[in-house]
């Protein structure tokens, strides 16, 4: 009985311990369930959230920086380059860390900092009450940097960045320009290829160590960084030099307002181009804005008797005279259209040929006169003038040149021996160039190719150039402009034997107070030289109110011949002895 | 799931194991990767110190700075040899002139 009992009371609690554990059992499935239900919505639904969250964290975005693209001279010769240097910031928030397991640590690295960059320690002190990450030098030494690296990832940062150098200073300036702490081109090629020389900066992902050290296994390049495209330039750094050479003994001769020469391949590839005054592109802030204009390319100026070239090439061109045709030269002094019109000598019978060659001004505007102003207009449209030439420098104006319904009755006068139009250097050497260049306008240029970082060269595209007068025409003008510097003509200081060379002077008085002024002039010379051994170079020189002397046969002249025979030397062209033999057999001597 | 049962001392090493080796490489990449940092930090700065060495051998390249270098040393660059190129000097009209004397070439106006 009692034994009966005793295993109905056993029974009935292995029945209650049942019951419990199954109502443990069901509570702990429905919890586990639960947790299973939220570790699955975390590793599944919720999954990008809480990763973007966690990256946010423990993940650093940083810009990794490209090189911006390097310019090249037409030899191969490193123009404009980036270099990389290092910045010094302190990192307080890492020094106070570093500070509480290694006390009086910040006046330590403030004493060891203070002695590599010869900086007082009160400054940095000062510097560090004001941020807690302060920039403390711009600009370190290699050495400064080596002797700075035992304390980087203490408190110490050297920030990576670039420079952009010109390692040859002020040489080719106004070709080159600069870029601006931004890293943007603000001048010369650097502003007009900026997009091509632009750099695209990368984007990386780290994540860091207790140490603050970058983990590099886990760093993910989110944007891979591009190094800008190199360009090579049609500039010849010797030529360059050459011509910086020539015009800073101008400019110290002649005392002028400023200078500009241009040398240019007949096809428009510039061969050198500079101005005075200038500046040096590595530290363009120090000079005023008018330093770092581009007057060859932004300065209108009256050409003057070198504008006399266009007015007899469309006469030639129209069959509407000959070179031997004679005009009467009103011995100097020429009442027309209400003004007298002067020559500096009393020339009475010139033919064309002579009135070029001597520039007499009463000759040019009888022949202007014959040819009309309809037809004068459209020569001085096809030579370019009043237009932009196209050329690859930022800055370019296109001069001035009236329609002829804006003329005045003494347009036709002054227009044909280069007044009352405005036009700039390059355009001036456009226009010789089209006589050199068989009667086509070259398209002047400073870009020669693009090279990509894959090997790729992109060579520059030539624009298809007009015509404008014919090869006969040229042969003719060439003759006539080589006249021009034999002893009879105006430039004889810019004759260099064995060559070809031809050119125009032009002294044009320059407007002042509403009258041409008497003893504020531009002195120019435009010109070309070659030879059987050379290509045909054309060079422009221009003086602005030079101090010294007056004319452009005694003011430019001499600058060109300096510049073109130094050229054909340094071209290994040397002179041809017979072509001077044959000048002489032409000369009947 | 008698089998899973009997052998899972066999399961539970093998899992040890391959968490080992995982651990293991993982920690053998990651010095890789402190060893490549090094390597890249060094071949940054040979290339800072190659850039400014290569940018200061240019300037000083430049005919600027020879010129400056040759006054230094007293020395004289050479000149090229003058070719042929003619001096014309009118006796009567005497180049060089001052401004409006002896004119050698019509001014426009």
């Amino acid at each position: 009985m009692e034994l009966g009992k005793i295993k109905q009371r056993q029974a009935q609690g292995e029945e209650e311990i049942n019951n419990k554990v199954k109502k443990l059992k069901f509570f702990y499935s429905v919890m586990f369930s639960v947790v299973f239900f939220s570790l699955f919505k975390l590793q599944i639904f919720d999954h990008h959230f809480y990763r973007e969250k966690m990256e946010r964290q423990i993940f650093k975005k940083v810009i990794v920086k490209a090189e911006r693209g390097k310019i090249y001279d037409r030899n191969g010769k490193i123009l404009a380059m980036d270099v990389p240097y290092y910045s010094l910031y302190l990192d307080f928030w890492k020094i106070r860390d570093y500070e509480k397991n290694h006390p009086g640590y910040w006046k330590f690295l403030r004493k060891r900092v203070s002695e590599i960059l010869n900086i007082p320690e009160e400054i940095l002190e000062r510097k560090a009450k004001k941020s807690s990450y302060p920039l403390i030098k711009k600009e370190l030494t290699i050495e400064e940097y080596k002797r700075l690296k035992p304390f980087r990832g203490k408190g110490v940062v050297c920030e990576e960045n670039f420079k952009r150098v010109y390692p040859y200073g002020k040489l080719a300036c106004h070709v080159i320009g600069f870029s601006g702490t931004e890293r943007k081109g603000l001048e010369g090629a650097e502003y007009y290829y900026d997009w091509i020389l632009k750099p695209s900066d990368g984007i990386s992902v780290i994540l860091k160590d207790g140490m603050g050290r970058v983990i590099p296994s886990l760093e993910k390049e989110i944007v891979h960084p591009r190094k800008g495209k190199d360009i090579f330039l049609t500039i010849d750094l010797n030529i360059q030099n050459i011509v910086e050479e020539e015009i800073e003994k101008a400019w110290k001769e002649l005392k002028p307002k400023s200078i500009s020469v241009i040398v240019m391949e007949k096809s428009g590839e510039i061969l050198a181009l500079a101005n005075r005054p200038n500046y040096d592109p590595n530290n363009p802030g120090d000079y005023p804005a008018g330093f770092r204009r581009n007057r060859a390319v932004t300065d209108i100026f009256e050409p003057g008797s070198i504008f006399k070239i266009v007015t007899i090439a469309a006469a030639i061109e129209e069959n509407i005279v000959s070179p031997l045709q004679r005009f009467y030269c009103e011995r100097g002094k020429w009442f027309i259209r209400s003004h007298y019109l002067h020559d500096t000598h009393k020339f009475e019978d010139l033919t064309v040929e002579e009135i070029l060659i001597k520039s007499s001004n009463i000759g040019t505007v009888k022949i202007a006169l014959k040819l009309g102003k309809e037809l004068l207009y459209r020569y001085c449209e096809e030579f370019g003038f009043g237009q932009f030439t196209g050329i690859d420098l930022p800055g370019e104006v296109r001069g001035i040149l009236r329609e002829p319904e804006k003329w005045s009755g003494y347009s036709i006068v002054a227009i044909p021996i280069g007044q009352e139009i405005g036009v700039t250097a390059i355009q001036a050497i456009r226009a010789m160039g089209v006589i050199v260049n068989d009667g086509y306008l070259p398209a002047p240029h400073i870009l020669k190719e693009i090279h990509s970082q894959d090997g790729k060269i992109i060579p520059y595209k030539n624009i298809k150039s007009r015509k404008v007068i014919s090869k006969k025409t040229c042969r003719i003008l060439s003759q006539i402009l080589e006249k021009v510097v034999s002893p009879e003509g105006t430039a004889p200081l810019a004759y260099i034997s064995g060559y070809h060379v031809g050119g125009k002077t032009g002294t044009a008085q320059k407007v002042v107070n509403g009258r041409y002024s008497k003893d504020k002039v531009v002195a120019s010379f435009v010109g070309y030289i070659y030879n059987r051994n050379s290509p045909k170079i054309v060079i422009m020189v221009k003086v602005d109110e030079p101090k010294k002397l007056f004319y452009g046969g005694l003011v430019a002249a001499p600058i060109f011949r300096n510049i073109a025979w130094r050229t054909m030397y340094y071209l290994e062209a040397p002179p041809d002895e017979n072509l001077e033999r044959l000048k002489l057999v032409l000369r009947g001597k | 799931m008698r089998i899973f049962i009997k052998r899972w001392h066999i399961y539970i090493t093998l899992c040890v194991f391959f968490l080992t080796v995982y651990v293991l490489i993982s920690i053998s990449l990651f010095s890789i990767g402190y060893k490549l940092k090094e390597l890249e930090d060094k071949y940054k700065e040979l290339t800072l110190i190659n850039k400014n060495k290569q940018s200061e051998f240019l300037k000083l390249l430049s005919p600027s700075k020879m010129k400056e270098m040759m006054s230094k040393y007293n020395m004289e660059l050479k000149k090229p040899e003058e070719w042929r190129y003619v001096e014309v000097f009118k006796e009567k009209e005497g180049f060089i002139s001052g401004i409006g004397e002896n004119k050698a070439e019509a001014s426009t106006r």
